[in-house]
C-alpha cells in the first residue's frame, strides 16, 4: 500500500494535510487531519468574572468570532441551566448564519477558487475581472453585514453576552 | 493601529502610508464620547448607568458599539491623559464593584493603577 501526503493543506483557513492510502492504483481510504496548536485561552479567563469570558474568548479567531462567543455563552448558560428568550435565539442564530455566509465565501472564493480558475490569488483573479470572484466578494460582505446587523460589529461582535442579547436589530437597517 | 478590531480606515491608511514610505498618521487624541456625543446617542453611562469605558477609551471607531446601544469596552486601549480615576468612581457610583471596574479597565488598558 501506498501513501500520498498532501501536506499542508494551503487552502483552508488554518492548518491541515490530507493522506491518500492507495491499494493497486486505487484509494483505499482518505484521512483528513487538521491541526491546531494549543491557543491556551484558559488561562487569560482565570480569576475573571463569568460575564467577562464571552468577550476574551472570542478573540480566539477574527474569522469566526460569533460563533465562538456564542459558544461560550451557550457554556455559561448551561452550567446553571438557563435558558434564554426565543428572540434572542433568533438574533444569535442570524448572527451565526451571517458567519457562515462570511466563512463559506472565505475559503471558496478566495482560497478555492484560484486553484479551479488557474490563478495565483484571488487578487489576481479580481485584476483579471473574474466574475465568481466579484460576486463571491459580493457575498461574503453580505454575510458580514449580517454579522453586523445581528453582533454590533462584524468582528467580535458585542451584542451577545450571557442570558441572551442586548439589542434588538435595528427594524430600519433590517 | 488601535482596535480590537482596528477600523477599516485605518487599515486602508495604514497600509497607504506604508506602501508610499511614509508613516501612518497619528491616530485621535480625543476619547470615545466625542465621536458618541455628535452622533446625538443616548449617554449609556450617566443616562443608561451601564459600565461604558468611553471616557477613558481613545476615539477613531466613529462610537461604533455605543451607538449600536452597547457599552464601550476600550478595545481601541486608553486615550492620553485619561482621567481613570474619575472613570473609576463613576462605575462604582452606578453599581460595579471594584473588583469589576478593574477587570473591565484592565481587559485592554493592561495593568491597573488609580493612580496613573
Amino acid at each position: 500500500m501506498k501513501t500520498v501526503r498532501i501536506s499542508p493543506l494551503t487552502r483552508v483557513e488554518g492548518h491541515g494535510r490530507v493522506d491518500l492510502n492507495l491499494q493497486d492504483g486505487r484509494v483505499a481510504g482518505v484521512k483528513v487531519s487538521l491541526i491546531e496548536s494549543p491557543r491556551l485561552f484558559e488561562g487569560l479567563v482565570l480569576g475573571r468574572d463569568q460575564f467577562e469570558v464571552p468577550a476574551l474568548v472570542c478573540r480566539i479567531c477574527a474569522i469566526c468570532s460569533g460563533v465562538h462567543r456564542v459558544a461560550a455563552c451557550q457554556a455559561l448558560e448551561r452550567a446553571p441551566a438557563v435558558s434564554i428568550p426565543p428572540r434572542a435565539q433568533a438574533i444569535r442564530e442570524l448572527l451565526l448564519l451571517g458567519g457562515h455566509i462570511e466563512s463559506h465565501c472565505l475559503h471558496l472564493f478566495c482560497l478555492v477558487l484560484p486553484d479551479l480558475e488557474g490563478g495565483e490569488s484571488v487578487l489576481d483573479l479580481l485584476r483579471a475581472g473574474n466574475q465568481w470572484a466579484r460576486d463571491g466578494l459580493v457575498l461574503k460582505a453580505f454575510g458580514n453585514r449580517i454579522q453586523e446587523l445581528a453582533g454590533g460589529r462584524a468582528i467580535y461582535p458585542v451584542n451577545v453576552e450571557v442570558g441572551g442579547v442586548l439589542r434588538d436589530p435595528e427594524p430600519a437597517a433590517m | 493601529m488601535a482596535g480590537c478590531p482596528p477600523e477599516r480606515s485605518e487599515h486602508l491608511k495604514t497600509l497607504g502610508a506604508i506602501a508610499s514610505g511614509g508613516l501612518p498618521s497619528s491616530l485621535p487624541e480625543y476619547a470615545i464620547c466625542m465621536e458618541c456625543r455628535q452622533r446625538e446617542n443616548f449617554c449609556l453611562l450617566l443616562e443608561g448607568k451601564q459600565p461604558c469605558l468611553g471616557p477613558v477609551t481613545r476615539a477613531g471607531c466613529n462610537a461604533l458599539c455605543p451607538t449600536f446601544g452597547v457599552i464601550c469596552e476600550g478595545c481601541r486601549g486608553l486615550v492620553p491623559e485619561a482621567n481613570r480615576g474619575e472613570e473609576f468612581r463613576l462605575l462604582v457610583e452606578i453599581g460595579c464593584s471594584e473588583w469589576e471596574v478593574k477587570a473591565r479597565m484592565k481587559r485592554f488598558a493592561g495593568v491597573f493603577d488609580e493612580n496613573r
